[in-house]
Parts: structure tokens; C-alpha cells; sequence
């Protein structure tokens, strides 16, 4: 298990740093620390509900910095490696294609749980600065925006295993527009009254990732509590996602030419 | 040690992912404790060929095997060293990060990592450079890190993709020497070139590859070995017509201190030399024309 382990740990480690020197990184970060200074000037147009407003605005922030960070770096993750060959030499070590695209993997979510850390840190600052009341629902929500970054990013290495980093790109952002509205696309389709549209269409709508897993929304506006067993079914629906992902990567990656 | 028995690899590729053979069938054997050369021009297929010794690609046909193993395995690949063509590594990495990075990819200790590093970076001349980030790195002495990664879990075979590519004369000649201070250690070397002069200079073997199919293989002398030396012979004093007239010369060349001529074969030297002294000719020099790799296979 260790001989498996390690490489992995070194690639995931190069990666981090790699991304972390990264000077795009710096930009997105940038920009969500903007937003959340934004929120902030927001709340002060309001009398009530401040605490609100700098959530709001905050979680979107870092919704979209840690998105972003995901998607853009793991789109061009493997593209880049076949490019600069850097990718060969590591696989003419006693590796397989499968703990090189894990490490690389690891090295990316370890950059976004860093990114995440930094803007959840300010947001949490801000809002306990306005007052706001402290509730374990507002850190489960700002934990599942990393956690959805994750499931963004697996798929983004998935495709981009195969694919060209523009396409990668597009397809998860297509994964992030469907996979948010999969409970009203579903409710659209059942109550259709074509049932052969129903048939078909309704497996493959399980096919799309239910993102509105990791979106608490209102329930961490007004600070209420999450149904039970919901932490777990979703980092467990993450996880489901993520795994298969990366191992069919890893099994697309060996059949790559060129 | 290694042995490519009729290795075939094949790329689907264009619109239709019709299927282009890169390689046809190769085979041959690379010896212990030899300098191998693999030669072949640009776009012969010597990097897929690398890639498939090295175990980065399977072939599509055919098999590669190293000391009996075969070369996809990982047991076999803990016993490769590996320099691609124009290495680009993680440019943010010092050179001590690097070496550490393929210790830990190739699953040495850390303590064997550590002890291995000055090492290596001694052997190939880095120590100066070991903490200073590769992006500063020049081209020769990203070669020569490269060679290190290459050498860091402290292999029996080196496989050097076009080693001396891009390099200066004097960072050509470096490696050179390092190529075969490396096999004095008891290494198998394998390297591609293009240029057949590096691989002449320090090769005991040699194959070459043209459009994916061997076009000959064996013992560098074997192709070097002739029955008669050409000389070349310079002279002035002495028109060009009445040299040719000699009827002595393959070629013949003016030049503005008189003229360069070949004679075919090294046991004609003393009669033509004579012939031109009746003539009154003043002889400038006389030199063998060293047969070379180049004649053998172009």
C-alpha cells in the first residue's frame, strides 16, 4: 500500500506547488477576495439582515473562485503534461497512468481546500464582524462549495484525459448548468405527459451529477438546520462521483496516443 | 540485456483514425555494458521506440524485453534511466527537488534519496546548481539534470533520447565525455541521435532506423572495416588538367592554394606522389579519409 501511496503523495505535491506558483491562481483569488469587499460595501445599503447579505454574496464568491480554480486547472491539467512531456518521464518510472492522474488530483484539491480555507476564513471574519450568529449550517455550506470545486475538477481531469482543454472546459461548465437544475428538469419530465419521453429521458437525467447536493442555499441564509443524514449521503454522493472518474481517466489515459 | 523481437507499433490518426505504422518490425539486441547507438533522421521512428523501451506505450505488436522482463513491467522499468528528448521538467523545482521527485516516483527511501542526491549531482557536475530552480537552468544544464533524474535510483540501463540535441560543441563534447564516463561505471547505454558523428564518437553498437524499419545493426567497426582507405592528397604547382591526366584521382578540386584531390585507394599514395614530383609539384599534405558511419548507412 505504501509503494502505491508514494508516488502519488510526490506527484500530488509537485502539482500543489505547481499550481500554487501559478500567477491565474493569484487572479481568481483576487477576484473572490474583491467580491467578498464587495459584499461587505453591500450590506451597509441595508439596515437589516447585513449577516445575510455578506453570506450571500460570500459563498457566490468563493462558489466561483474555488469553481473556477477547478475547472480551468484541471481542464488543461493533462493537456499541459502531454504538451511539456513532463508526463512521460514520470511514466517511465514504476508507476501506473492511474496514480499519476490521482496525485495529479490530489495536488488540485489540495490547492482549491487551500483557496477555499483563505476565502471561507475572510468570509467567516466578515461575518462574525457584522454580528452575525454563529450556526453549524453556514460551515457545512461554505465545506460543500469545496466539495462541489472537487466533483467539478474530477470531471474536468476526466475529460480532459481525453479531450482538449476548450472542450474539458465547456463540458463542465454544461455539467455545472444541467447538474443545478436537476430536480426541476426531473420534476419537468414526470409530469410531461409523453410517456416514451419519460422512459428515456428519466434514466439518463440520473446520469447528470445532482449538484443541488452541495447547494444549501437558504438553509444557510436563515441558519436552519440540514435534514438528517444529509452531510453524509452528499459527501458520500461526492465521492461516488469522484472516484470513478478518475479511475476511468486513468483507464482513457492508457489508450491516449501520442 | 535488452532484446526488441519484431516490435510493430501502429497510431490511428486523421479524420477517419485510419491506422499509420510507425514501426515495422524491428529487431535487434543491445549487449551488456555497451554504448549503443540508435540512429535514424527526424520522424524515423526513434522516439517510439524509446517510449516503448521505457514502457511509457505498449507495442502493438511484437515484444521488448529487458533481462528477460518485459519492458512494460514495473520491474523492469526499476532497472531503466530515462532522458527524454529535450527535457522540460517542473520548472519551479530546484535541482535537489527534481532528483527527490523521481527517487520518490521510482519508490527509493528517503534515506537512500538523500544519500543518492550528491551523488549524482556530483557525478554529472551539478552540486553548484542543486539548490537553484530549474527555470534558470541553461539548456546544458538541463541535459545534464536530466541525465541525473535519469541516473538518481542508480540504474544498469540508461536509455538517452537524442542526449546532445540543441547543445553547443562544448556542451556536445561534456556529454560526451559524461556518456562515457557513465558506461566506465558498468551502465548499457542507449542513445538516439540523428547525428551520426556524436553517436560514432563514443558508440561500441549501433542500429538505424529509417520510416520505422531497421535499415542495418552491429558492432561500430564492423561498419568502419575496409579493405582500402581513400587518401586525400593536396598539391599546387601543377595545373588541374595535368593532375586529371595522371589518371589517378576519383576527385579533384581547385582551391586557392592549388588543388584537393581523393585517390581511391591508399596503396596508389607512393606512385601518385612520385608522378607529381616529376611534375614539379609541391605536395601541401596527404591525409587517410577516415571511413565513417555516414558512408556505411546514407
Amino acid at each position: 500500500m505504501k509503494t502505491f501511496l508514494k508516488p502519488i503523495y510526490a506527484i500530488a505535491r509537485v502539482t500543489f506547488q505547481e499550481i500554487i506558483l501559478d500567477k491565474v491562481l493569484y487572479n481568481f483569488l483576487l477576484f473572490a477576495f474583491l467580491l467578498i469587499g464587495v459584499s461587505y460595501l453591500a450590506s451597509q445599503l441595508t439596515f437589516i439582515g447585513q449577516d445575510r447579505v455578506i453570506l450571500d454574496f460570500g459563498m457566490s464568491a468563493i462558489n466561483l473562485s474555488c469553481g473556477i480554480i477547478g475547472v480551468f486547472q484541471g481542464a488543461g491539467m493533462i493537456g499541459r503534461e502531454y504538451e511539456r512531456r513532463t508526463m512521460f518521464v514520470a511514466l517511465a518510472r514504476p508507476i501506473s497512468r492511474l496514480q499519476f492522474i490521482t496525485g495529479k488530483f490530489l495536488g488540485l484539491i489540495a490547492v482549491l481546500f487551500l483557496n477555499w480555507l483563505l476565502l471561507s476564513g475572510t468570509e467567516l471574519a466578515l461575518y462574525f464582524s457584522l454580528s452575525g450568529a454563529p450556526n453549524e449550517t453556514i460551515l457545512y455550506g461554505l465545506a460543500f462549495l469545496w466539495i462541489q470545486a472537487c466533483v467539478l475538477a474530477a470531471f474536468a481531469v476526466f475529460f480532459s484525459s481525453f479531450t482538449t482543454t476548450s472542450i474539458s472546459v465547456m463540458m463542465v461548465i454544461g455539467i455545472y448548468l444541467i447538474g443545478n437544475n436537476v430536480d426541476p428538469l426531473r420534476q419537468v419530465l414526470e409530469k410531461g405527459k409523453v410517456e416514451w419521453v419519460k422512459t428515456v429521458a428519466l434514466p439518463l437525467v440520473s446520469l447528470i451529477p445532482n449538484l443541488s447536493h452541495f447547494n444549501l442555499g437558504f438553509l444557510v441564509t436563515y441558519g436552519l438546520e440540514l435534514p438528517h443524514g444529509f452531510v453524509w449521503r452528499s459527501v458520500a454522493y461526492a465521492i461516488a462521483w469522484m472516484v470513478p472518474l478518475i479511475v476511468c481517466a486513468g483507464r482513457l489515459l492508457d489508450r491516449r496516443e501520442g | 540485456m535488452l532484446k526488441i523481437d519484431a516490435v510493430r507499433q501502429s497510431f490511428r490518426s486523421g479524420f477517419w483514425l485510419s491506422q499509420t505504422e510507425i514501426l515495422k518490425g524491428v529487431t535487434f539486441e543491445v549487449p551488456k555494458r555497451s554504448i549503443f547507438g540508435f540512429l535514424g533522421p527526424n520522424g524515423a521512428g526513434k522516439t517510439t521506440l524509446i517510449h516503448l523501451i521505457t514502457g511509457i506505450k505498449k507495442p502493438t505488436g511484437g515484444r521488448l524485453t529487458l533481462d528477460g522482463i518485459d519492458c512494460s513491467e514495473k520491474e523492469a522499468k526499476r532497472k531503466i534511466g530515462y532522458l527524454p528528448e529535450r527535457p522540460y521538467f517542473y520548472d519551479h523545482l530546484t535541482g535537489e527537488g527534481l532528483l527527490a521527485y523521481f527517487g520518490r516516483l521510482t519508490g527509493m527511501r528517503e534515506g537512500d534519496i538523500e544519500t543518492r542526491i550528491p551523488q549524482v549531482l556530483a557525478s554529472v557536475g551539478m552540486t553548484h546548481a542543486r539548490k537553484l530552480e530549474l527555470k534558470k537552468y541553461s539548456k546544458g544544464m538541463l541535459q545534464r539534470i536530466g541525465i541525473a533524474q535519469a541516473m538518481i535510483h542508480d540504474p544498469e540501463f540508461l536509455v538517452l533520447d537524442e542526449p546532445m540535441s540543441g547543445l553547443d560543441p562544448i556542451g556536445r563534447k561534456e556529454i560526451r565525455e559524461l556518456i562515457i564516463e557513465l558506461a566506465r561505471e558498468g551502465r548499457t547505454i542507449f542513445f538516439s541521435s540523428h547525428v551520426i558523428p556524436d553517436v560514432e564518437a563514443v558508440c561500441d553498437s549501433v542500429a538505424m532506423i529509417r520510416k520505422g524499419e531497421l535499415v542495418g545493426c552491429g558492432k561500430v567497426s564492423q561498419f568502419l572495416d575496409r579493405e582500402t582507405t581513400p587518401v586525400e592528397v593536396a598539391f599546387s604547382g601543377v595545373t588541374s588538367e595535368a593532375a586529371r591526366a595522371l589518371g589517378k584521382f576519383s576527385e579533384l578540386r581547385e582551391m586557392s592554394e592549388g588543388i584537393r584531390a581523393i585517390l581511391p585507394s591508399d596503396a596508389e599514395v607512393e606512385t601518385t606522389l612520385r608522378s607529381l614530383m616529376d611534375l614539379h609539384a609541391k605536395i601541401l599534405w596527404v591525409n587517410p579519409v577516415r571511413p565513417s558511419l555516414e558512408d556505411a548507412f546514407l
